[in-house]
């Protein structure tokens, strides 16, 4: 027997109300979970920010102390960043165009100082440069252990993997055919390479560099393991937080860690800015 | 002026096995064949972009198979064109003339010059981004064009165009190689395409050319059933040799004995054959035969035949007038001996 017309309505409103039921519930669960984030990396900072006033953050921003270790961290941090990227740029176009037997070998050993422990990576810097190469490097003036230069070393070691990735993903998303048709232009290799492959990639290398500069930044594990933390030698902005917290002066810790924050914060806003957000998520 | 000698290559999974083929001064030759047939691989091979395995490419009887690209000076555009994203239409037009060293005048000059020939003037402060299909092609053209190149290759250049750009496209490219005299290969896989174009067409199966020839003769004697195949023969009966029971029909149309079919195959074009309800039977051979189905192609006809095996005919607008044929007529075939060709069965 048909059912009656008004029946039938009313099921199909029903279903239709389960449907919006359980789409609102969906949709609530997904905002309350980003909601929940959110509201905990704003709690976290916030608790940082307001554990020191405006006077005693001026105060520390401007102690020698303070002063010396942005400058140092300012300065390995730019010089690894520019020499990790100066190898970077040819690396990635080589991993880019080589598509060999051994491209996943390259890739794994490449791969290897992101998923090595920082601690670790520190150690065996520190087995290389002291315990090899230590003697042979200090007869030619060179020690690096326990030095700025070595941070650098530290900080280059960590950062390279970065900037190759970066840089390879951009010239990964240059199709071959551009140089290859510059070529038959009249140009040879190395001009395909400098008048269409690298202005094609400048984006990527632009946020390799901010990245690979953001990463240095906050760089503790192999510097301390490498260089340790001597005052007004080796301090940079994480080893000068970690020194601070040490001996109870959480005020300067503080600062220093606001320091950071501001870097990592002006470092994201260019990032952002270059249109390479994906990039962060590796 | 080019000739290529047993090249043969292999490029993943694509190969070319010893293709050999000659283009005099001002051939459109046009290299069609189905996708995957190695027809842009050699295309590439003659732009200097692969090294063969074996062979030899020679422009103007100069050996140039391990000469670098940009010594070889062959124009070349391929299927998406390579426009360089960074910059503008004028500059990518200008692109060879920089790396010629020219000076700043006489490349705006010249660019103006192509931008003109090709129609797009208005376009050269442009960035390639916001481009039509159709002004991309025009722009990679004049990229290609604007160094004076005597050899052009073009890749699919056509392919990805609408039906009315495609036919505009033909036209200004038919003009160019008229009036520049040039010698293009033109790769594609449009039969229709390759006829409009070219004075010679090769046809490319599994990285072997199989025929080279005038339009003309690859049309009315193709030499495969591959090639017969591809310029749209659709009577082609395979493996006579092996299996004559399969095949009652077109065994009559040979009065030789059916071993001397082995390895070979019968190809009747189905614009040749002929009709007639009734009246005295034509020269060449009449086979009885039912009218299956009959399909409006715009200015033909194709009409699909049973008479024993499916055949395909096609009639102009005015003969069906005429015969008026219908869905389950029967009808008198008539196949004249001009219509037949035995082919290689490959």
């Amino acid at each position: 027997m048909a059912e009656p017309q008004g029946a039938v309505a009313v099921t199909g409103r029903m279903q239709i109300d389960r449907h919006q039921v359980g789409q609102r519930i969906f949709r609530l669960t997904a905002a309350g979970a980003l909601l929940f984030e959110l509201a905990f990396v704003s709690v976290v900072l916030i608790a940082l920010i307001i554990y020191v006033d405006a006077a005693s953050f001026m105060r520390s921003i401007t102690s020698p102390e303070t002063v010396f270790s942005i400058k140092l961290t300012i300065i390995t941090v730019t010089i690894s960043t520019g020499l990790s990227m100066l190898l970077a740029v040819p690396a990635a176009y080589a991993m880019s165009v080589y598509r060999g037997r051994l491209s996943t070998v390259i890739d794994t050993l490449l791969d290897l100082p992101i998923v090595v422990p920082p601690v670790a990576a520190g150690l065996a810097l520190l087995i290389l440069f002291g315990y090899y190469l230590g003697d042979a490097m200090e007869a030619k003036g060179l020690f690096l252990p326990h030095t700025q230069a070595g941070i650098v070393v530290a900080q280059f070691f960590a950062t390279m993997t970065y900037s190759v990735r970066s840089v390879k993903a951009a010239f990964d998303s240059i199709s071959p055919r551009l140089p290859a048709v510059a070529r038959t232009l009249g140009s040879n290799p190395w001009r395909a390479f400098r008048r269409v492959t690298l202005p094609l990639a400048r984006n990527g290398i632009i946020a390799g560099t901010v990245l690979s500069w953001s990463r240095c930044l906050g760089l503790f594990g192999p510097v301390i393991m490498f260089c340790g933390a001597t005052r007004f030698k080796t301090e940079i902005l994480p080893t000068s937080i970690y020194l601070n917290v040490s001996v109870g002066q959480l005020g300067e810790a503080v600062t220093g860690t606001l320091i950071l924050l501001i870097f990592a914060m002006l470092t994201l806003f260019v990032f952002k800015r270059l249109g390479a957000p994906g990039l962060l998520f590796w | 002026m080019l000739e290529v000698c047993n090249l043969s290559m292999g490029l993943g999974e694509f190969s070319l096995h010893d293709v050999s083929l000659t283009v005099e001064k001002g051939q459109y030759l046009c290299l069609a064949g189905p996708t995957g047939a190695g027809k842009t691989v050699l295309l590439e091979c003659i732009a200097g972009l692969h090294r063969p395995d074996r062979g030899a490419i020679r422009l103007h009887g100069c050996d140039v198979t391990w000469l670098v690209p940009e010594a070889r000076g062959i124009g070349y555009v391929p299927q998406d064109y390579a426009l360089f994203p960074h910059m503008t239409v004028f500059e990518n037009i200008a692109y060879g003339l920089r790396e010629q060293g020219m000076r700043k005048e006489v490349i705006t000059r010249k660019v103006r010059d192509a931008a003109e020939t090709m129609q797009i003037g208005y376009l050269l402060e442009r960035d390639v981004l916001h481009l039509s299909g159709g002004e991309r092609q025009r722009t990679a053209l004049a990229r290609a064009l604007v160094l004076d190149c005597e050899l052009l290759l073009l890749d699919e250049s056509l392919s990805a165009l609408d039906v009315v750009t495609t036919k505009e496209l033909s036209l200004q490219l038919a003009d160019l190689h008229q009036q520049l005299g040039l010698t293009v290969i033109h790769v594609t896989h449009d039969f229709d395409e390759a006829f409009s174009l070219a004075t010679h067409i090769g046809i490319c199966h599994q990285g072997r050319l199989l025929q080279l020839d005038t339009v003309e003769e690859v049309f009315t004697r193709p030499t495969c059933r591959t090639v017969a195949e591809f310029v749209g023969i659709a009577n082609v009966f395979p493996r006579l040799g092996a299996d004559p029971q399969t095949c009652p029909v077109v065994s009559r149309l040979y009065q030789s004995p059916i071993q001397e079919l082995a390895g070979r195959c019968v190809c009747i074009r189905p614009d040749q054959l002929r009709f007639s309800r009734n009246g005295p039977p034509a020269a060449g051979l009449t086979i009885p035969g039912t009218v299956r189905q009959v399909r409006w192609l715009g200015p033909l006809h194709e009409v699909v035949l049973d008479a024993g095996v499916s055949m395909v005919a096609t009639l102009s607008r005015q003969e069906q007038e005429t015969l008026r044929l219908r869905p389950g007529d029967s009808v008198n075939i008539n196949v004249p001996d001009e219509a037949v060709h035995v082919l290689d069965d490959r």
